[in-house]
């Protein structure tokens, strides 16, 4: 409005007065002017004062004023004052035009059409005025672009059926094909939804350089007025079979506010958990913790999803799906013992019945005397603790026990503090009468890992012990292993009626980073203790379970409460959830649309989990039909030492399954297996809003202008302005604004209603 | 699996057993009777993270009132209630033989005397019980013991022998687990590991009794009637592993005898603490 108001008054549009430099048509013009105005205004100026009868020197003044402003008008009108712009020459440049294919074209956000009527009406119909104009200034070049960019002759050949929107590599792809041609500028048609995750900026680096302005035209409403997403979910990519899985669910809607809905999760199409929320204010994420326990082995597809409202814009990002592989296997946790107590046996039995996990016990019973139990053979840890790091990270997770710091060598501390530092195993320390600061572990490396600070007062050598009451905090509440009902609601107030345990470690403070997630609570205490605290440490985690013996939920809350065996099978399984394998095969993106280039990688490490790049790694990917693809892998120079890559391009759709093999010259270090699926992507549906602060920071950044669908018929006459390419001078009269005429009414008539006012007449 | 790692362990460390109670100081005269059917019984001490000895209190009467052979200048028990024999100086001597042995953190003052209904029972997993041959349960105690024994409490029965006493404490145990079957720990092949879980006792029934004719018998009930499961509880039938640990230092009884009998102890405690 604004805009087309200042082309009525000043005949051009704001940009021609940008680009322009003002120049007088008459030769010494502005001297000559100076002087003719001021004889004029001194003429005018006499004439007035020597005027006698009514009137006063004020109306004098003022008549004299408005006489000399319109003389001063009509003199800037004989001066001929002109802009002088530098246009580009017709039919001698060109336009890359680039149009949005992806599927967000298709949200029917555009006065109640899809975004694509809007491309199609402006740039694909032969009667568009828009269409018509840059054809008469330019040679216009066609790009469509989603997540690839192609030329196209016809608008035809848009689908609208791009599975992401990259805008970086496409305005790098038209720029090098029109690298030899006058380039004026790149037309960006799209809702500059971005979904690629790419930085904008090195595309943006090259167009800045080479002076080509980018103009762009946003289409879509930014937000939508009713649409319910979910934004994100993201489950573990391996857990074990049977495990309780708790997952943060996104969500975000505009137009719902307060009305309740569900989030169901479901596994390859059935219902295995159900979570209700209200929806908060518009706009406003809310997180939904959904629980579920994966009981089928293999890789399954969890949905999570909810049912589409009524009125939604956009039903498609109603749900998201996500790929977990469900590992039926038995992981092996070392548990050292360091004198006898219950906790070894409670602990033994409440995962006795869990095929997953291999509980292999070392209590130190006496002085240099060890039982073993469910160790493999007779060998293992025949010598009492690993003095190997070999032999230490054939393990996945190391519970210590209550064992003074002096029973390790100095090579012993530092080893455990590999096994998470540099290994990527987890490390649990139980409190007791000879842990953390008691057992003299402050100073030594396995210090360095725990999540607690030590204090001289948790080292209290009288004794101390305390009956604490254990309570989750918030973070407890949103860790699975301490999930002890099926709800957030449920689990607190179970927690809350558990019996009090005992503990002989005061700690109160832990390391910047870690998080506390149980508090040791007392009446007569004066600071909470720190119950079970948490942190990851290098490639592992360690946390820190500061009491003496969970077995009195076992001997003291009824015989059928699983509570005991709850909170110890989650928490073993919480420790080897991540712990990584010697060979690990990985599909960082475990989604892809067919004919989209797969990234799979493979790390390799030696037996101390040190990287290995001279290692043979084969992977075969297996496609849905069975057939198996044979790849090579190669090093990754660029990346850390033991990682492996290699390129997959699947033509089918459904799931595929990667399968790594990594060698020692001939001996084979290890196996693995991680999976993708191909599918076409939804990816274009969330946060799809159009994003025009984006394509106002393109169009500023290279020179360019940013339109809307209101204004994009002055495109064609703006790039002519302020376009590059091979362009000439020209001239624009500014004698003939508007502008001017209206002013010098205004002064004539002013002059002369004055006269009326004042009896002048 | 269970297997057992011996690293420097030099000996048998019970062998040391005598010498150690020696120098613990003198302990009461085991001629010295208690006070009829009602023995001097210590203040229990509230649990503090220690191991600690807990002996049932049992009624023996079967609402019969107590035997006479039971009752002061009866010719057993020495005028205590069978529940009290040996009270306190086996379970204290034991008691001072884990701390010498292992690195258990043992309280060594004596024993908690509980029962089986009581609540405060379920924060110790180990319990005793002396002459179950004249034991007698209420529904209450049935109850406790059933839930003791099921959530992972460990219970050993000493002390008793002879059909009656046998009939008698198999009547009561049936009672607790119904479905429950006996094993003669003895006979199994291998050996159960409560027997290696801290001392190898490759021969269990060649400890004699101390008193008693005959061989003694080890019994024992497993989860699940299954013995590769844990075993829930001992029951040294024909035998007084008690009264081996109360007089080890009063050169009574044979030394040699007196360190096995502290094997089967040791044994029974660290297999209770780590199955």
């Amino acid at each position: 409005m604004l805009a087309s108001l200042f082309e009525f008054l000043f005949k051009y549009r704001p940009v021609v007065f940008q680009e322009g430099d003002f120049s007088l048509g008459v030769a010494g013009a502005v001297a000559t002017g100076a002087v003719v105005a001021g004889l004029i205004g001194l003429f005018a100026l006499l004439t007035y004062l020597g005027v006698r009868g009514k009137t006063r020197p004020l109306d004098r003044l003022v008549l004299g004023g408005l006489r000399f402003a319109g003389l001063l008008v009509l003199s800037f009108c004989l001066l001929r004052p002109a802009l002088v712009v530098s246009t580009v020459v017709p039919q001698q440049n060109f336009v890359g035009v680039l149009l949005d294919d992806s599927r967000s074209m298709e949200i029917q956000d555009f006065d109640g059409r899809s975004r694509g009527s809007f491309l199609q009406e402006t740039f694909g119909a032969p009667d568009s005025p828009v269409l018509s104009a840059l054809s008469d200034r330019f040679a216009v070049r066609y790009f469509r672009f989603s997540s690839r960019t192609d030329r196209i002759e016809d608008f035809s050949e848009m689908s609208f059926m791009g599975s992401r929107t990259r805008l970086g590599p496409a305005l790098e792809r038209a720029r090098s094909e029109l690298a030899s041609v006058p380039l004026s500028g790149l037309v960006l048609v799209t809702d500059g939804a971005d979904n690629s995750g790419e930085e904008l900026t090195e595309a943006l680096m090259p167009l800045q350089a080479q002076g080509i302005p980018v103009y762009t035209v946003g289409v879509g409403e930014e937000s939508f007025r009713r649409d319910i997403q979910v934004s994100r979910a993201d489950p573990p990519r391996t857990v074990l079979t049977g495990s309780s899985v708790v997952v943060d669910v996104v969500v975000t809607h505009m137009g719902y506010e307060g009305e309740t809905v569900s989030v169901i999760v479901e596994d390859e199409g059935q219902i295995v958990s159900t979570e209700e929320v209200e929806l908060p204010d518009d706009g406003q994420p809310v997180t939904v913790p959904v629980r579920f326990t994966a009981s089928t082995p293999g890789a399954r597809a969890y949905t999570f999803r909810i049912p589409v409202a009524v009125d939604e814009q956009v039903t498609q990002n109603n749900s998201q799906t996500a790929l977990v592989s469900v590992e039926d296997r038995r992981e092996k946790i070392l548990y050292f013992e360091g004198e006898p107590r219950y906790e070894v046996g409670f602990l033994g039995r409440a995962v006795a019945d869990d095929d997953n996990l291999q509980l292999v016990v070392l209590q130190r019973t006496a002085e240099n005397k060890f039982l073993r139990l469910n160790v493999d053979d007779g060998e293992e840890l025949q010598g009492g603790f690993p003095d190997t790091r070999a032999e230490l990270y054939a393990y996945r997770s190391l519970i210590l026990g209550t064992v003074e710091a002096s029973f390790f060598t100095g090579d012993q501390l530092q080893m455990i503090a590999d096994f998470v530092d540099k290994r990527g195993g987890s490390l649990l320390a139980l409190g007791g009468r000879n842990s953390f600061a008691r057992g003299g572990y402050a100073g030594t490396p396995v210090a360095d890992v725990l999540p607690v600070v030590f204090s001289d007062a948790d080292a209290r050598p009288d004794g101390y012990h305390n009956f604490v009451r254990i309570e989750p905090t918030q973070a407890g509440l949103g860790v699975p292993a301490l999930q002890l009902a099926g709800t957030e609601e449920e689990s607190g107030a179970r927690w809350a009626e558990l019996p009090h345990l005992l503990t002989y470690n005061p700690l109160h403070r832990i390391k910047p980073g870690a998080t506390t997630l149980l508090r040791g609570v007392a009446d007569d205490l004066p600071e909470d203790h720190v119950a079970l605290a948490f942190q990851r440490y290098g490639a592992g985690k360690s946390l820190s379970l500061a009491v003496q013996d969970t077995w009195i939920w076992q001997m003291q809350l009824p015989l059928e409460d699983e509570t005991h065996e709850t909170f110890w099978r989650q928490m073993l399984r919480w420790l080897v959830d991540g712990v990584p394998d010697q060979v690990t095969g990985q599909v960082p993106r475990d989604r892809a649309e067919p004919g989209e280039s797969v990234a799979l990688t493979a790390i390799v490490n030696d037996s101390s989990y040190l990287g290995m790049s001279n290692s043979v790694v084969e992977a075969t990917v297996t496609t849905p039909l069975g057939e198996e693809v044979e790849l090579g892998m190669d090093w990754a120079v660029d990346s850390d030492a033991g990682e492996y890559e290699a390129d997959f391009t699947p033509s089918e759709e459904g799931l595929h399954t990667l399968t790594v093999r990594a060698y020692d010259g001939d001996d084979l270090i290890g196996v693995d297996e991680a999976y993708f699926q191909v599918a076409p992507q939804r990816s274009e549906y969330f946060d799809a809003g159009a994003r025009t602060p984006l394509l106002e920071r393109i169009a500023d950044e290279t020179g360019g202008i940013s339109y809307t669908p209101e204004t994009v018929a002055a495109l064609p006459e703006d790039i002519r302005v302020t376009g590059a390419g091979v362009t000439l001078v020209e001239e624009m009269d500014l004698w003939d604004m508007p502008i001017l005429l209206l002013l010098l009414l205004v002064l004539i008539l002013g002059e002369w209603g004055y006269r009326r006012v004042r009896g002048l007449v | 699996m269970v297997t057992r790692a011996l690293v420097g362990m030099a000996g048998v460390a019970g062998a040391a057993a005598v010498g150690v109670l020696a120098a613990a100081g003198p302990l009461e005269s085991p001629l010295q009777p208690g006070p009829a059917a009602a023995p001097v019984q210590e203040a229990n001490i509230p649990y503090d993270g220690r191991f600690t000895f807990v002996r049932i209190r049992t009624d023996v009467s079967g609402g019969r009132g107590m035997p006479r052979s039971f009752l002061p200048g009866g010719r057993r028990g020495r005028g205590q209630p069978p529940w009290a024999h040996d009270y306190p100086r086996a379970e204290r001597n034991l008691a001072r033989i884990l701390t010498a042995t292992t690195l258990l953190n043992t309280y060594e003052g004596g024993s908690n005397i509980l029962t089986f209904d009581d609540p405060e029972l379920h924060s110790y997993p180990l319990a005793y019980v002396s002459e179950p041959g004249f034991w007698w349960m209420d529904e209450a105690e049935e109850e406790g013991l059933r839930n003791y024994l099921l959530k992972g409490g460990f219970v050993i029965f000493d002390d008793f022998g002879g059909p009656r006493d046998w009939a008698n404490f198999e009547a009561q145990m049936l009672r607790v687990l119904p479905e429950g079957r006996f094993y003669d720990l003895s006979d199994l092949d291998p050996l159960p590991t409560v027997f290696d879980s801290f001392f190898e006792i490759s021969e269990p029934e060649a400890l004699a009794p101390p008193y008693r004719g005959g061989w003694p018998e080890y019994h024992g009930i497993f989860e699940d009637n299954d013995p590769a499961k844990r075993l829930m509880l001992v029951a040294n039938f024909n035998n007084d592993l008690g009264d081996y640990w109360e007089f080890s230092d009063s050169g009574w009884l044979p030394i040699d005898l007196t360190n096995e009998a502290y094997k089967f102890g040791v044994n029974y405690i660290i297999y209770a603490m780590t199955h």
